[in-house]
């Protein structure tokens, strides 16, 4: 890499210090694996037009791990019990499609997960609704053709971008319940883009807590809009690895968000490539 | 941060927003570096206002007041050494041989405590 490159003036490195202490991100006391560390690797390989846009985009990343699942969880729980004041039991099921039926590393098996036992409870009230978490669909619905009048489907995830994933799972719990219709199905999701939303508002009561957008085209208008557009392929141009797909996020989501694992609809500036990214995949 | 030289560098670096890569390769951790930061501005050396980073006149005067107790003057108040590149200061009785000299004249064999071979331009070519 040319050594030229390798700057960050004192303005940006302190602003970037701004966004982590607004963000309550914590700026280890060790450079080597912190992630403020691995933002500044990541501007110092950008030029100074280039780290101004991604200081702007950074402003308004979200980034939700593990353990701060349960709280996020909260509010959508609350939102699909007044959303739904009939029903008194839910059957929770992982958002996955068919190809990924058993791939228990999928995230929405964390989310699943965090519906058993009491911590739940302990947390959110439930208003005495019950929650059935259901991870082989195939062999529970064997059994179970159609919902009582005080039942109903709940799909959960972490994270919902394109909503090509809930549709999916959605087309494979129909073949297994085809007398279950979507007005008996929730979906629900820490995060949502608002590409989904668009797609599955009308048919699903959806419930979260973040609704996200797409990062530029969204914030920006008119020279700004077409100038960061710009800067975003110069950057790409940079990146070792990116697959056209990618660019600009899966499916051009222009996502600024990380789970546990950070979506692909996620710039990729920020996860694909291992020199430069703060974030892996 | 104790090095009145790396302060007086940092002052710079804020004068001129300059590269904050120069006080990483000295070393300090971002923590160590946003904690004097965080100083320069609660004591009012620097003002930090609309994403900008100035030296305050409170600021300049600090910045002349350790140019002079450094006895840097004219431009030096202005650049500081590489300190990466910098040589440690050897005493009057070492004897310095550059390598070059070393090479020319094939005294491979020298040796003694008193006699300080400039390795730091030791190539990979050199036969020891």
């Amino acid at each position: 890499m040319n050594k030229e490159v390798l700057k960050l003036s004192i303005d940006k490195y302190y602003k970037l210090a701004n966004i982590f202490k607004s963000k309550e991100w914590l700026i280890d006391e060790n450079n080597n694996n912190s992630r403020f560390n691995k933002y500044y690797k990541m501007l110092i390989a950008l030029d100074e037009k280039e780290q101004e846009l991604i200081l702007k985009l950074s402003e308004r990343f979200l980034h939700i791990n593990q353990p701060m699942y349960l709280e996020e969880l909260k509010k959508p729980i609350e939102n699909l019990i007044e959303n739904n004041p009939e029903v008194s039991k839910y059957y929770v099921l992982p958002m996955i499609s068919k190809k990924d039926k058993g791939n228990i590393s999928k995230s929405a098996f964390q989310i699943l997960y965090l519906f058993k036992g009491s911590s739940l409870s302990e947390f959110v009230d439930l208003k005495g609704c019950q929650f059935q978490t259901i991870a082989n669909i195939e062999k529970f619905f064997l059994n179970k053709e159609c919902l009582k009048k005080n039942e109903r489907i709940l799909f959960v995830d972490d994270f919902m971008g394109t909503g090509d994933t809930a549709i999916e799972a959605l087309e494979y719990f129909h073949e297994l319940a085809p007398k279950i219709v979507n007005e008996n199905i929730s979906l629900m999701s820490i995060v949502i883009h608002n590409m989904a939303i668009r797609k599955l508002d009308i048919d699903f009561d959806l419930v979260y807590k973040y609704e996200i957008k797409k990062g530029i085209t969204d914030f920006f208008d008119g020279d700004d809009l077409d100038d960061s557009v710009q800067l975003m392929k110069n950057i790409e141009k940079k990146l070792k690895g990116l697959r056209q797909e990618f660019s600009f996020g899966y499916k051009q989501s222009e996502a600024l968000v990380s789970m546990q694992r950070i979506p692909n609809n996620t710039f990729p500036i920020y996860w694909i490539d291992k020199n430069i990214s703060p974030y892996e995949r | 941060m104790k090095d009145k030289e790396h302060i007086l560098l940092l002052l710079q670096l804020v004068k001129f927003n300059g590269n904050i890569n120069y006080l990483l390769e000295l070393g300090y951790t971002h923590i160590q570096i946003l904690n004097m930061l965080n100083i320069f501005n609660k004591k009012g050396i620097v003002i930090n206002e609309n994403d900008t980073f100035l030296l305050s006149s409170e600021g300049e005067l600090y910045l002349n007041r350790l140019c002079k107790e450094l006895k840097k003057r004219g431009l030096y108040k202005y650049l500081s050494p590489s300190f990466k590149n910098k040589i440690k200061k050897i005493s009057i009785n070492e004897i310095f041989i550059p390598l070059s000299f070393v090479r020319k004249k094939g005294l491979f064999s020298l040796s003694h405590e008193n006699v300080k071979i400039d390795e730091s331009s030791i190539d990979k070519e050199f036969p020891f």
